[in-house]
Order: structure tokens, then C-alpha cells, then sequence
């Protein structure tokens, strides 16, 4: 193998099998000219270069998978704070600490539940845990108070900015005529224009506004500022025409489609209403004739065979949003839910 | 030898003056213009990117006699990656509204030229402690420029620093209006130009 030389008359280095005459570069003699030793192994070498690849990539891989696990739980707790308190923010509940961001949560809201885009329940699942990418084929739903006290439903929305996906939560009347409260929130847009939806300002334009048109389907969206027409029609960002657009579109195709889960926009009467959330007595009171509102709340069969055995049963169909299943007050006929043990 | 030797005095300084990353080598612009609407996310990237080019100018000037010198540029790129990914984590873990703040802009620290640049100019040739400093320099030579554009645009685009109304009602009153402009990215170039003037004219060596 060639070894290396260095000249010390013109600094350069070069390779040869054994100590040259002369430098080949400038000429100079042997005096300076000195061999290179290399220290220990060759750094060049394939061999060290594929070892050295392979073992930086599985300590980095081990590193990263350790971080990752360790924080996990911290993050998770972060990012069902967050959504809480956007949840919180549509029904007017803004800036809250923290730490004060569960307690106020468990407060309002009072009960979830998913539906199908048919309006059929989906049986044991949270609103809390649909992602917003699911969005659409579940629709979520929370039952809530609003800051001031009012019955509303929080309804959660997805759609597309101009740069990256949109979120956001309306707050409305059980009856889906009015908005309570919005909050939007987004991926990537543009600071200090399409980012302005993120802000309380622009949010609050929504508060108290129809969200049904004279036709009955939803007309509720946001327009170019300065040209609304009708109260359904939000002014937008001034310079973030497409954000606006995208949350004007996201509100009208999102909301219409918890009108026909929901049945508010069938005509009166329908039998769905107070299946729709669990058969609360505020849903089945919206539809008059409806089949299923004795059942709804009075009528539930569990009710009866969880006080015969002696607990305190309230109705689970009302309550399961609530409940705790930490605790069981351990009576006979106790699922083992609490909060369903009127505790 | 001293921690600050004069040699280690100028890796340190320089970059914030007749060295600066973003107006004398010109380079980390790309995120200059993206993060400066605001100031906040402008002095939490200032941060960020501080941080991580001291760590990887540390890691990178530690092993950097082991490096095999066909994959160098790549040992670098993981290095960094592995530093973002972390800071990354631990934002979301203990500071989670910065990093929701700063969404995309924290993994775009891996493609900072600003670090590609000091690991191959300067921690692959130079011990871990001036290569440190070197880091923690040209990161706060980059945060200054990018506080100085933050803080025009936000004043001039929005009336408002860090989030507070900082122009009084009076003066709208009066027929002051925001410049929509500067909320645009290429106010921040302009703006960018704006302080290399003003730095050349300055140190006329320079020129």
C-alpha cells in the first residue's frame, strides 16, 4: 500500500510506495520531506466507513427511541390540554392557566358521544379520542354549557387552508340554530395573515350568528370582509383570502353535516332526534312526535335493574360520558361504572 | 489553555458582528424570511437554533478525528437530526406552546445552512471548546438579525410587539394605517437588504 508523504517546503501532501528523491510537486530534497504515519486505523477504509455508518445510525436510532418513550406521556398530557382548551375556547372559556384548563372541562362538558354520518351512535366511544383527521366518517359531539350558562353542543370541524389543514370547534344550540362560541386553529398558515384566524378577533365575529339560510340547509361561512350580505356570512382576514375561504368552506360542509347526523335539517318530527345524543331529554324534547322519546331517558332498562339491586343507578344512556371507572361502589347490578353509582 | 483565550474571544464575537452568519456569509436566509412576521417565534427560533449549532459544533469537534471523511456530510446531517428530533421532543414535553408556535420551523433547523456551514468550516478542524463557542456565536449572530427584522415587521405590519398594542388607538384614529406589506415574506429580504447596508455602511472593510 502506498504510504503518505508531506513536503514541508511547499505543505503539500502526496503518495508513494516508499521516500522519494525529490518532492514531485516542487522539487525540493529529502530533507523535507516527511512520512505521514497514520494513527491507528484508516479512516478511509470501506470497512471502517460501513462499521462507523451502521453503529452512529442504531446509537442515534436507540437515543431517539428513548427520548421518544420517555417524554411520551408528557407529551400526550400537553396535547389533551391543548384540546381541551380550544374545546374550552369555543364555549368562551379563553384563557385559563393550565393547571386550571382539566377541572373547568369536566365542569362544562357533559357528556360525548360519536355518531355516523347517518346519525347512528356509535356505542362506547369518547368524542375526546376521534382525531381530527377522522373527522367526517365519526362526528364528534359534546354536550355542554357554554361560560354563560346556555345548553350547547360543541362540534368539531376539519378542513384545508392554504398551506395545511384547519381545525376548529363551534359551539351551537342544541337545536343547531345558533352559534355559541368558535374557535380555529390551523397547521401552517401564513403568521400574521391566515394565521389571524388562531385569534380571539377574528373568532368572535361568529358568537350569536344564524347558522341556518331561509332554506333550512346551513349557510353559515365567512366571505371576503366588507361584503357580507346576511348575518350567516362572516367577515374574513383581510390578505388571507384562501385561509378564509377554506374556514368558510369548512364550517358550511362541517356543520351540514351534523344537521343531517344530528336531524336537524330533516323536517319535524323526525324519529332520529332523540336517539341522536344519547337520548337527552333537551334532544327528544326538540322532536315532538318522536317514537323513541319515553324511551330516551325515563325508559331505560338498565336504569330500573341497577335500582332493584340497590345502587343508586342513574341512567347510564345520560351519563356514560361522565363516568369514572376508577372507582365501583360495588353493590350488586353495578357495572362498575361511579359516576353512574350517583356518587 | 485559557477557556477564553483571545482566539476563543473572536470565535465567539466575531460572528456577531464582522462575521455574521445571516449578513456577511449570507447564509440561513431561507428561515429569516419565514419565521420574522412576529417577533416571538423570530427570538424562540433565535433560541433554537443556537442551541443546536453549539451541541452539533460540540458533538461534530469531539469525533471529529473518527469521521470517515467520504461520509462526513452525512455524520453531520444525523448529528443535527438527532439534536432537532430531541429539542423537538422536549419542546413538546415542557414547552408546548413554543413548539406549537413554531409547527414546521423546528425539523427545518436540520436544513439551516447556518450549521452545515460551522460544522465543515469550522468544528471539523478546531477542538470542541472554541468550536463551542463558535456555535453558541453564530447562533446569536443569526438571532439578532432575525430580532431586528421581527421587531420592524411586527411593529410596522401590526402595531403590536410580542403580542402587545404598541402604536396607540390615537394614532389610527388619525389616519394610521399597518403596512400589509410587511406581513409579506419578501419585506423580511428587503429588510434583510435594509441591515446589510446599514452594516456595511458601518464597517467599510467589508466592502
Amino acid at each position: 500500500m502506498a504510504k503518505k508523504f508531506i513536503c514541508s517546503q511547499c505543505g503539500q501532501t502526496f503518495e508513494a510506495a516508499s521516500m522519494p528523491d525529490k518532492c514531485p510537486i516542487c522539487g525540493a530534497d529529502t530533507s523535507h520531506i516527511k512520512e505521514v504515519k497514520s494513527k491507528g486505523i484508516n479512516t478511509n477504509s470501506n470497512a471502517y466507513t460501513i462499521c462507523y455508518a451502521v453503529v452512529m445510525v442504531v446509537l442515534v436510532a436507540f437515543l431517539l427511541a428513548f427520548v421518544s418513550e420517555s417524554l411520551k406521556d408528557k407529551q400526550k398530557a400537553n396535547v389533551d390540554i391543548d384540546k381541551k382548551s380550544q374545546i374550552l375556547a369555543s364555549l368562551n372559556v379563553r384563557g385559563l392557566a393550565k393547571s386550571e384548563v382539566g377541572t373547568k372541562y369536566d365542569e362544562l362538558i357533559e357528556e360525548t358521544c360519536v355518531l355516523t354520518p347517518d346519525g347512528q351512535r356509535i356505542d362506547g366511544a369518547d368524542a375526546f379520542d376521534v382525531e381530527t383527521k377522522e373527522i367526517g366518517e365519526k362526528l364528534p359531539v359534546y354536550k355542554a354549557k357554554t361560560a354563560e350558562g346556555a345548553d350547547a353542543l360543541v362540534l368539531p370541524l376539519k378542513g384545508r387552508g392554504l398551506w395545511g389543514g384547519l381545525w376548529g370547534y363551534v359551539a351551537v344550540t342544541p337545536d343547531l340554530q345558533k352559534v355559541l362560541g368558535a374557535y380555529f386553529d390551523h397547521e401552517s398558515e401564513t403568521a400574521g395573515l391566515g394565521a389571524l384566524i388562531k385569534e380571539e378577533k377574528f373568532q368572535s365575529q361568529f358568537a350569536n350568528r344564524p347558522v341556518m339560510g331561509a332554506d333550512g340547509k346551513v349557510a353559515l361561512t365567512v366571505v371576503k370582509k366588507g361584503a357580507s350580505e346576511a348575518d350567516t356570512q362572516v367577515d374574513g382576514v383581510t390578505g388571507a383570502t384562501l385561509t378564509s375561504k377554506g374556514v368558510g368552506e369548512m364550517v358550511l360542509t362541517g356543520l351540514q353535516q351534523y344537521a343531517n347526523a344530528l336531524g336537524a335539517a330533516k323536517p319535524a318530527g323526525c324519529p332520529e332526534a332523540g336517539k341522536a345524543c344519547g337520548g337527552c331529554p333537551e334532544k327528544a324534547a326538540g322532536c315532538g312526535n318522536c317514537p323513541e322519546a319515553d324511551k330516551a331517558c325515563g325508559g331505560c332498562p338498565e336504569k330500573e335493574a341497577a335500582q332493584a339491586d340497590g345502587c343508586q343507578h342513574k341512567n347510564p344512556c345520560c351519563q356514560s360520558g361522565k363516568c369514572d371507572k376508577s372507582g365501583a361502589c360495588g353493590k350488586p347490578g353495578c357495572d362498575g361504572e361511579k359516576a353512574c353509582c350517583g356518587q | 489553555m485559557a477557556l477564553l483565550s483571545k482566539a476563543n474571544q473572536e470565535a465567539l464575537v466575531g460572528p456577531l458582528n464582522l462575521n455574521n452568519p445571516v449578513v456577511v456569509q449570507v447564509l440561513g436566509i431561507c428561515s429569516a424570511l419565514a419565521v420574522t412576521a412576529q417577533l416571538e417565534p423570530a427570538i424562540v427560533m433565535g433560541l433554537s437554533v443556537t442551541i443546536i449549532t453549539a451541541f452539533s459544533n460540540l458533538i461534530i469537534s469531539i469525533i471529529r478525528n473518527t469521521i470517515p471523511n467520504r461520509i462526513r456530510i452525512i455524520v453531520q446531517l444525523v448529528v443535527v437530526a438527532a439534536l432537532v428530533t430531541i429539542v423537538s421532543q422536549v419542546l413538546k414535553a415542557f414547552a408546548y406552546d413554543v413548539s406549537v408556535q413554531l409547527s414546521v420551523y423546528v425539523g427545518l433547523i436540520i436544513t439551516n445552512c447556518i450549521l452545515m456551514g460551522r460544522l465543515e468550516a469550522f468544528a471539523m478542524m478546531n477542538k470542541p471548546w472554541p468550536s463551542f463557542l463558535d456555535g453558541i456565536g453564530n447562533g446569536i449572530g443569526y438571532a439578532i438579525i432575525l430580532i431586528i427584522v421581527g421587531f420592524v415587521r411586527e411593529l410596522l405590519g401590526a402595531g403590536t410587539l410580542l403580542g402587545f398594542q404598541v402604536i396607540p388607538q390615537w394614532c389610527y384614529d388619525h389616519g394610521y394605517v399597518n403596512n400589509g406589506m410587511m406581513t409579506m415574506p419578501a419585506m423580511s429580504l428587503i429588510i434583510v437588504g435594509c441591515v446589510i447596508w446599514a452594516h456595511r455602511a458601518y464597517n467599510k472593510d467589508l466592502v
